[in-house]
């Protein structure tokens, strides 16, 4: 129906997330309809941050450094890591300004039925940060859907024979479940909750 | 709350049909293959069940269904549209604005001939009716069984790959033990308030008066669940390596219609079955109207010309009151004899 370069385009773009094939055609006419030196721009964009941006080697944050802006960082707390499944994750707790500690980015969660086990994220990266000695606390901020509860249950069993201590952020809120029933359940595990502290 | 018009369109055979004004009770007659099912199957949509996937419910060609129901809620107008679009999603509107979900008084109970088979097949289809009754007298429910059913999925799926840990096992055990409990906790609530709804009517249609109840089964110890499904899948585990799948948990339970003491599924005839169908259809009906304080609307899948005249009569008098009552048909004799007069009849 169209020019074989626009179909590529809007398959390249149905490809991202969230992005359907109406979208994705929806995008690629306004692109088209964009002046040329606005298009590239978007283009160089992603190729420089596709050719300067890599992952931590300590945490596996992105960077566009040799470490990350928190490892490298003197001023943060280096007894102390958050585990994250997604870089992006690290956006909302940094909002908070209450935390001072390090990272880590495990890159996804333990899902069987997409393949993902424990081998495919950053576990392994994790134990053996944790084995050098200087943390003293993590605190498992993996997503309060399945995959993420069982991704922190799991690594709360491999991390309790190094006697660090552990902790779950406090949310309630089901992402994967039904979020239309948000409300209610949120409240009703505050409640339950309550006796824990 | 009071149904006005409905309004259905690309959903199966229907590209656009509107029924309405309705009254009090209405009539939808066609003939067989003209849709009747599935517009009822599309008002039921409306209140929030969805029977069946996306990509069957939407019209061929379509790019999405819609239903929508214009209503007195509350002595106030409203509309309530439910969208289902062909990537799985669904979007509900009230008042032209866009809801989580619908109103918590859009309630209904469908009688279905397929209901039958429920007391036939396998402990699924009870599961499914026992789950779906309390999922509207508690719509926790449904969240705690959404939770389960994804966590036996992942852990499923856990024990058909090859190197599944013990740990990994482990992880995704507890969360299904935690949903488990309230999973069991609900449909032992829901059977414990539908049984004596489901006896008093059971004893009204079959015109006896033996005793017919409910009971949950299930292997595990319903004073401690949690304990219990802990033991059992330690007990199974070298059975769920061989069989890669997960063997105890409210997955398997079943719940058991009994007459007399006599398994009804098992002993019962056709028309005890069909009487038990009905029985806790009515308890539904009568659960939600307690729960809350008003109707639910009755939708009536071509099943009254099934039965029997007395068996009719005292089916439409139980939940007649002040409910709304849909029901669809071949036979334009009904009218006649169960109508009081305030029916509407809409010709498909
Ligand atoms: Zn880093």
């Amino acid at each position: 129906m169209f020019p074989k370069t626009v179909e590529s385009l809007v398959n390249e773009l149905a490809k991202l997330p969230g992005i359907g094939p109406k979208t994705a055609q929806r995008l690629a006419f306004f692109l088209l309809k964009t002046p040329a030196a606005e298009a590239k721009k978007l283009a160089e964009a992603i190729n420089a941050a596709k050719d300067t941006v890599v992952f931590c080697p300590i945490c596996f944050n992105l960077t566009d450094q040799k470490t990350c802006q928190f490892c490298s960082n003197p001023e943060r707390d280096k007894n102390r890591i958050c585990i994250v499944e997604d870089a992006k994750d690290i956006i909302p707790i940094e909002r908070t300004q209450d935390y001072k500690g390090l990272y880590h980015v495990l890159q996804g969660a333990i899902s069987p039925i997409d393949g993902i086990g424990p081998e495919e994220l950053r576990i392994k990266e994790l134990i053996d940060r944790l084995k050098k000695g200087e943390i003293k606390e993590i605190i498992v901020a993996t997503n309060p859907n399945i995959e993420g509860e069982a991704t922190a249950l799991y690594i709360a069993k491999l991390v309790k024979p190094l006697e660090i201590k552990t902790t779950r952020i406090a949310s309630g809120l089901p992402v994967g479940g039904d979020l239309e029933y948000a409300d209610e359940i949120t409240l009703s595990r505050a409640l339950e909750g309550r006796q824990e502290i | 709350m009071y149904l006005k018009e409905i309004e259905i369109i690309n959903y199966r055979l229907h590209n656009s049909l509107k029924i309405g004004p309705l009254a009090q009770t209405n009539l939808l007659l066609g003939n067989n293959g003209q849709g009747k099912s599935s517009a009822l199957e599309a008002i039921h949509l409306l209140f929030g069940v969805r029977r069946a996937a996306n990509e069957e419910i939407i019209s061929f060609g379509q790019e999405q269904a819609v239903v929508r129901g214009r209503l007195l809620l509350d002595n106030q107008d409203r509309e309530i549209s439910v969208c289902v679009y062909k990537n799985k999603t669904k979007t509900i509107k009230v008042d032209k604005k866009e809801a989580k979900k619908t109103p918590e008084k859009l309630k209904t109970v469908l009688f279905n001939p397929d209901d039958t088979q429920a007391l036939k097949q396998g402990p699924g289809r009870r599961r499914e009716l026992i789950d779906e009754i309390m999922g509207q007298i508690d719509h926790k429910h449904t969240y705690w069984l959404n939770q389960y059913n994804a966590n036996l999925r992942q852990r499923n799926a856990l024990l058909k790959s090859p190197n599944a840990s013990h740990q990994s096992l482990e992880a995704f055990s507890q969360k299904l033990v935690e949903a488990a409990e309230k999973v069991i906790n609900g449909r032992l609530v829901a059977i414990k308030e539908a049984t004596p709804l489901y006896n008093k009517y059971h004893q009204k249609i079959s015109g006896n008066n033996k005793r017919a109840e409910l009971k949950y089964q299930t292997s595990l110890d319903t004073k401690d669940i949690k304990g219990s499904l802990v033991l059992r899948l330690k007990e199974t585990r070298q059975e769920e390596a061989a069989r890669r799948q997960t063997l105890a948990g409210p997955h398997l339970d079943d719940i058991i219609f009994f007459e007399e003491g006599i398994n009804i599924k098992k002993f019962g005839s056709q028309g005890e079955k069909k009487t038990a169908a009905l029985s806790i259809r009515l308890a539904q009906y009568e659960l939600i109207k307690k729960k809350l304080g008003a109707h639910p609307v009755v939708l009536l899948d071509d099943l009254v010309s099934e039965l029997d005249a007395g068996r009719r009569a005292r089916l439409l008098g139980a939940p007649r009151g002040a409910g709304q009552v849909i029901i669809s048909s071949t036979d334009e004799e009904i009218t006649a004899e169960e109508g009081d007069g305030k029916v509407a009849i809409h010709r498909l």
